[in-house]
């Protein structure tokens, strides 16, 4: 087996059982349905469930302001456009690109870490 | 991976997962068959994994991340609660925003146009330059050098010292660097992310997003830097529809200092100008944004807390600001003084202000205004400066209609000198051929306008 191949194998399998767990919480939630980030109310808390990507560039762009699957936030304003709070940073996003954050609404004191 | 990053392997190895195209190029450039191998591998997982890979991996730092400062972090109190959170919420609404957003406004005119533009300007203009300097170097070369066509080179009307190094140091310094003071309290502040959320709408019909705004309220200090911070906006579209509008539609603190002198006294005059170069910079960049093709450009930002500037901080940003402009700015002073001269003495200038003077008066105004056209091409505000000088002349609505056109008219050659480099010489030069017709057009329209209606100013 050349070695490259055994690399993707295993990447595969890591990311396989390490997957389970982490991105498809759609599986245990089925009923609840996510909405999109500019779709919730300011003061309401939310858990990122996923980034629905369009290029990489803008996945990166989420990414890097603290938009991962997995995160919470709390949502500051709508208009003029929309601003959260993620960790200690807060945000401003255009309704486009926060249309395709998906969340869930949860309640809960901290805006930081994971839900 | 043989060759030394100065990276561990497994960050090396990270990086490149999560598709880093900076650290894919440093490994192709030292080791090409490494590189290769190491494509394959990514196209591989990027089919059967996606964009997942990234999201993975950025999920598991972000993972060990919390679960590292949970260790060593407390948290005191809600954040959400003191004084800067409650003026960044103030600043945000727009009900209560754009009334902040003027009143910055003001306070940057009170700085830049009234103690940059006037008070400083006079006392080194008349009490350092006419008293001391010029009248020293106009003796020294009469003294020194008997050709007068060498010593008119550097001293007299149009003289590298007299004019070049006079204007430099006497007229735009204090200018752009009260402007530059002002801008780095207002960066330092935090409030240019909220005017860019505040404005990002506004700037999404004209092509642009909230982001630009940096590089527009910049313009207003100097436009040829302003169109070197186009570079931070992302698509080729957003850096050329706001170098056009820069070169367009911003006039720069010179040129606003000046056109505010002669305007003064003229409220309704001011108003029409401002009004018609404001809808200018939209109707334009409205157009623009329909014509160019290219993607829709997204607003993103984070939100820096609001701070009160450190002065240490805001003198040393001033001070390499200025320092930038100097060595910037200062060779192509030089360099329009020296063409002024060469254009006087061969009779290229008397050629083209004749060429010129035809235009000038379609749009009702006096032959004397050809020369401030011209020269508003050296330097925006030698030709509001131009304009001054014969400012007796005219009426309130031919200042108006001038004042219009030489804010719109072609930009000063340090601002071309730049586009030719960040744009290209296409670009630039289709910018250009487009601002110099539409610049005596609209100056055509306001002037038959004007007087279709009998308007008096």
């Amino acid at each position: 087996m050349p070695p490259d191949s055994r690399l993707i194998n295993w990447l595969e399998g890591a990311f396989r059982d390490f997957g389970q767990g982490r991105l498809s919480k759609e599986a245990d939630r089925g009923h609840r349905i996510p909405l999109q980030l500019s779709q919730i109310e300011p003061g309401q808390r939310a858990c990122v469930v996923e980034v629905e990507t369009g290029t990489k560039n803008e996945l990166l762009k989420l990414m890097a302001m603290g938009l991962l699957p997995g995160a919470k936030l709390l949502l500051l304003r709508r208009t003029p456009s929309i601003v959260y709070q993620s960790g200690f940073s807060q945000f401003a996003l255009d309704a486009e690109l926060a249309s395709r954050v998906l969340v869930e609404i949860i309640e809960c004191e901290e805006a930081t870490g994971d839900c | 991976m043989d060759e030394d990053y100065s990276l561990s392997k497994r960050s090396m190895s990270l990086l490149l997962l999560s598709g880093d195209e900076q650290v894919l190029r440093m490994v192709d450039e030292r080791d090409p068959q490494v590189a290769t191998d190491i494509q394959r591998v990514m196209s591989v997982a990027q089919e059967r994994l996606g964009d997942r890979l990234i999201l993975l991996i950025a999920q598991a730092q972000q993972r060990r991340a919390v679960k590292l400062t949970q260790g060593v972090l407390s948290r005191s109190g809600s954040q959400a609660t003191g004084w800067a959170e409650r003026i960044s919420r103030v600043t945000l609404a727009p009900v209560t925003g754009i009334p902040i957003l003027v009143l910055v406004l003001l306070l940057l005119y009170l700085l830049v146009g009234v103690l940059g533009a006037q008070v400083l300007v006079d006392w080194l203009e008349v009490g350092v330059f006419e008293r001391l300097v010029n009248p020293w170097i106009n003796q020294t070369t009469e003294r020194l050098v008997p050709w007068p066509l060498a010593r008119s080179l550097v001293a007299g009307e149009y003289g590298i010292f007299t004019l070049g190094v006079r204007y430099a140091v006497a007229i735009i310094l204090p200018i752009v660097g009260t402007f530059f003071l002002a801008f780095s309290i207002i960066e330092d502040s935090g409030y240019l992310p909220r005017l860019a959320l505040l404005i990002d709408r506004m700037f999404k019909k004209i092509g642009l997003n909230g982001r630009a705004v940096i590089p527009i309220v910049l313009g207003f200090g100097c436009d040829t830097m302003a169109t070197v911070v186009t570079r931070t906006l992302e698509t080729t579209r957003e850096k050329l529809i706001s170098t056009m509008l820069l070169a367009l539609a911003i006039p720069c603190s010179a040129q606003l200092g000046v056109i505010f002198a002669i305007l003064a006294g003229r409220p309704f005059a001011l108003a029409l100008w401002a009004g018609t170069v404001f809808a200018v910079f939209l109707f334009i960049g409205f157009l623009a944004a329909r014509i160019m093709p290219g993607e829709q450009p997204y607003f993103y930002m984070e939100l820096p807390p609001l701070r009160i500037p450190r002065p240490s901080n805001v003198l040393m940003k001033t001070y390499t600001r200025m320092e930038w402009y100097f060595k910037e700015v200062l060779p192509l002073f030089i360099l329009a003084s020296a063409l002024i001269w060469l254009g006087q003495v061969s009779g290229a200038f008397q050629a083209i202000v004749g060429a010129l003077e035809p235009l000038v008066r379609l749009l009702g105004l006096p032959d004397e205004t050809a020369i401030a056209f011209l020269f508003g091409f050296f330097r925006r505000d030698y030709g509001a400066a131009g304009l001054y000088d014969i400012q007796g002349l005219m009426t309130g609505v031919q200042l108006t209609v001038a004042a219009v056109t030489l804010t719109l008219f072609v930009p000063c050659i340090a601002q071309l000198s730049v586009m030719l480099k960040e744009r290209g010489w296409k670009k630039a030069l289709s910018v250009v051929a487009f601002i110099f017709p539409f610049a005596f057009l609209v100056g055509w329209t306001l002037h038959t306008l004007l007087s279709l209606f009998g308007v008096v100013l």
